[in-house]
């Protein structure tokens, strides 16, 4: 039997922790900060100057408001040997420990074509930085620059990138959008290659002709740019940046995106071009049609626009209900590759005076048509088989296949299964009724 | 009796889940790599034998497995045996405490907070190590829809993202590589040693070590479940993604309208990783209070969290070290314990109550 005494003392012991933990919770910040103080990455641009990493991070910054607007942009640079030494400086210019959890876009710029992205990025894969959430893409000329264009639509030009970069873009195969763990998964398999979409500054309300159809983008605002750059905010940071040491501690200014530069031309941005990199290293740019090709075997398809010519005029299809799918098998020996693509077409244009009887039939279309449209559809496959080869870089993932689903030959296959492939094409496009 | 077959059946099905979602995933990727499954079941496949072995015992006496031993060895030799289960508990407590701690500062946190933000929660161990089987029983009612409910949502959270095939080609781990991560994760498996405390607290019924052992089972196929999603989503990287359980649904479509709503199902599903980590307090102190005759829990809970605590504080910035040395030595205990020891109690004489 437990003395008396001691049942007492557990009911008081008890009360008395009640009393202690109510005081913890009572007296606890619940981790709350003063939002006036307070700035949230919202996008990281990153270059490479030499031995040094260069990063423009977009900040929000929220601001107390009674109406209107209560979020300004910003652009804070920060250099350094790593990207958690060039963060440190963003800590001490903005006086807010940067995480990374509501950064949604990893922009870099062309300069690190010359370095290991992995060796670029390795911080946001190390623990508490990052959760691999973040799009990333690599953009014509300096991150930096491009963070600091001004376009119409926002104030927050990332917001503007990550929307050339949107799943819905994904599924009409206008943008091969990917982010931090996609490519660390790719890079990290037996394939040791990876791609992201290639970011493109237009001027706004341009657009270029040609391209049969696919569109090709506008004027080129890579020099735009520069321009602000030297101009603007934007131009500051680069050139303090360049005086910074290597210990990561100096250089770099800070800008505001909201039109200190005195270039006020507004850009739009495209992302249809995807670059590929093998080990981490850059192999190339693959261009609209490869891109293309890309995204229909790899994503998931909801409506695809598909330019073809047929009997002497121009066509262009909706493509719905897409699947996809590869598949490697070792035939005598010789790696055959089968690139399978099935789709229900139905006509969204066609290069002649509408009329209107006709219109009903846009479902039903005829089989030079749709043969036309596979064949522009292989053609593209093959287009983008090609470059893989040429780059020497599996993007496709075919050494991934050859060692998920033939591994007894891996070995033997590995080092030049590019070179020896046969290709097989099943491609299907039947009309939607 | 003290607890019902029934709320063992949900400790080895919840608990066995619920103590694995953290850590053990990763650590398996690192060992294993594709073949992580095959590595889980073995640990499972072994221990559903052992837990087959300890139930089916149960079928056979009415005795406790501290009295079996006092009736074959001796007192002395019961107490030593059951002195070593409560060392055997407090050594499996003290890694997934870490484990906790860094979770709890790592995904709950902003940024890391100091150690003593974490400290509070031995309030909660120590209060609950001092209660006996029927609080445990009852604790794993409670846990048992609060689990189900915010399982279901992760894994609908996350099952969009997993790519199945990234776990293929099977077998191309050495076998000694596979047998290798099972062994340096076994830390994890001490449901077996569990059972073996709960003998002759529980009436058994026929059948009832088909429904123990399936119901082990069932916490073993949620959690290779859990550990295909995991690998799935993160292939050759899984093994750097850490506390798994809190990666898998960031990829949720929806997250990147509402944020991270699977914080919510994780909050609740903390209170059952925090019950299945106090099950081992609970049953050193067990162990203690048996084999010393001692009529507090309450103080002989004090005691114990307080060797915790003294761990957790000395060693605070040795988790990796810790690690290594769980993953290089304690599959020897957990063998020992979990294994040899249940298995070995079925050459004891037993003779079956007639009250």
């Amino acid at each position: 039997m437990k003395p008396d005494v001691l049942r007492r003392f557990s009911v008081v012991f008890f009360w008395i922790l009640l009393i202690f933990l109510a005081g913890l919770f009572f007296t606890n910040d619940f981790g709350l900060i003063d939002i006036s103080k307070s700035t949230i990455i919202t996008a990281v641009g990153i270059d490479s100057d030499g031995e040094e990493v260069q990063i423009t991070a977009q900040l929000a910054v929220p601001k107390p408001s009674q109406s209107g607007e209560n979020v300004e942009y910003a652009e804070v640079q920060g250099s350094g040997k790593t990207i958690a030494d060039a963060l440190n400086e963003i800590n001490a210019k903005t006086g807010f420990y940067p995480k990374l959890h509501f950064c949604k876009l990893i922009l870099l710029g062309e300069s690190c074509r010359q370095k290991n992205i992995f060796q670029m990025m390795g911080c946001f894969y190390r623990k508490n930085y990052s959760e691999l959430t973040a799009l990333v893409a690599m953009c014509e000329g300096k991150a930096a620059d491009m963070l600091a264009m001004k376009t119409s639509s926002s104030d927050m030009t990332s917001s503007v990138i990550r929307r050339a970069l949107s799943d819905e873009l994904k599924k009409s195969a206008n943008a091969s959008s990917v982010d931090l763990k996609d490519i660390a998964v790719d890079n990290f398999s037996k394939s040791g290659a990876c791609h992201m979409p290639y970011v493109e500054a237009n001027l706004q309300g341009t657009s270029e002709n040609g391209g049969n159809g696919d569109n090709v983008g506008g004027e080129n605002a890579g020099g735009q740019g520069g321009q602000s750059g030297q101009d603007g905010g934007s131009g500051e940071r680069s050139g303090s940046s360049g005086e910074s040491g290597g210990s990561g501690e100096s250089g770099g200014g800070s800008g505001e995106s909201g039109g200190q530069g005195k270039n006020e031309q507004k850009v739009e941005f495209t992302a249809r071009k995807t670059a590929i990199f093998k080990d981490g290293e850059f192999a190339g740019i693959l261009d609209e049609q490869q891109s293309f090709a890309l995204d229909l075997l790899k994503n998931e398809i909801r409506l695809a626009v598909l330019p073809c010519d047929s009997e002497g005029l121009h066509y262009t299809l909706g493509l719905k209900l897409a699947g996809s799918g590869m598949k490697l098998k070792i035939e005598d020996g010789v790696p055959s590759l089968t690139l399978r693509f099935k789709a229900f077409a139905q006509i969204a244009g066609i290069r002649k005076p509408v009329e209107p009887d006709e219109t009903s039939g846009d479902d039903d279309i005829s089989p030079p048509v749709l043969a036309a449209a596979e064949e522009e559809v292989k053609n593209r496959f093959q287009s983008m088989v090609e470059a893989s080869v040429a780059a020497d870089c599996d993007f496709l993932g075919v050494k991934e296949e050859l060692y998920k689903y033939n591994s007894d030959r891996y070995d033997e296959l590995k080092d030049d299964v590019l070179k020896k492939l046969r290709i097989n094409y099943d491609i299907q496009i039947l009309s939607v009724n | 009796m003290k607890i019902s077959v029934r709320q063992i059946c949900f400790i080895l099905i919840f608990y066995t889940a619920a103590s694995k979602f953290l850590q053990y995933p990763p650590m398996l990727s690192a060992y294993s790599g594709r073949d992580l499954l095959f590595s889980a079941l073995f640990g499972f496949a072994a221990d559903c034998a052992a837990i087959w072995a300890v139930a089916f015992l149960s079928s056979r006496t009415d005795k406790t497995f501290y009295e079996l031993l006092k009736d074959n060895l001796g007192t002395v030799a019961a107490r030593i045996v059951y002195g070593f289960f409560a060392a055997f508990f407090i050594l499996i407590t003290i890694l997934p405490l870490f484990e906790q701690k860094q979770f709890v500062h790592a995904v709950f946190y902003d940024t890391t907070p100091p150690m003593w933000v974490f400290l509070p929660v031995f309030l909660f161990l120590v209060y609950v190590s001092s209660k006996g089987f029927t609080n445990i029983g009852r604790c794993a009612e409670v846990c048992m829809p609060i689990f189900i409910l915010m399982t279901i949502a992760l894994y609908a959270m996350s099952f969009g993202e997993a790519k199945f095939s990234n776990l293929l080609p099977l077998f191309k781990t050495p076998l000694p590589q596979i047998l290798g991560g099972s062994l340096r994760t076994s830390y994890y498996f001490a449901e077996p040693a569990y059972l073996l405390m709960f003998m002759g607290h529980y009436k058994y019924k026929k059948h009832d070590a088909a429904k123990l052992t399936l119901s082990y089972a069932a916490g073993a196929v949620i959690v290779l479940v859990f550990l295909a999603l995991f690998y799935g989503i993160y292939a050759g990287i899984a093994s750097s993604r850490q506390f798994a359980i809190t990666k898998t649904a960031l990829f949720f479509s929806a997250t990147e309208m509402v944020g991270r709503i699977d914080l919510l199902a994780l909050y609740v599903l903390e209170t059952v990783m925090l019950f299945a980590l106090v099950l081992n307090i609970q049953l050193a102190v067990h162990c203690i209070k048996t084999c010393s005759d001692f009529e507090y829990p309450e103080i002989i809970s004090l005691c114990v969290n307080a060797v915790l605590l003294i761990i957790l504080t000395v060693f605070n910035h040795d988790y990796t070290a810790i690690r290594r040395f769980y993953a290089g030595w304690v599959w020897i205990a957990v063998i020992l314990f979990t294994i040899v020891i249940p298995a070995a109690a079925w050459l004891l004489k037993r003779r079956r109550d007639e009250t």
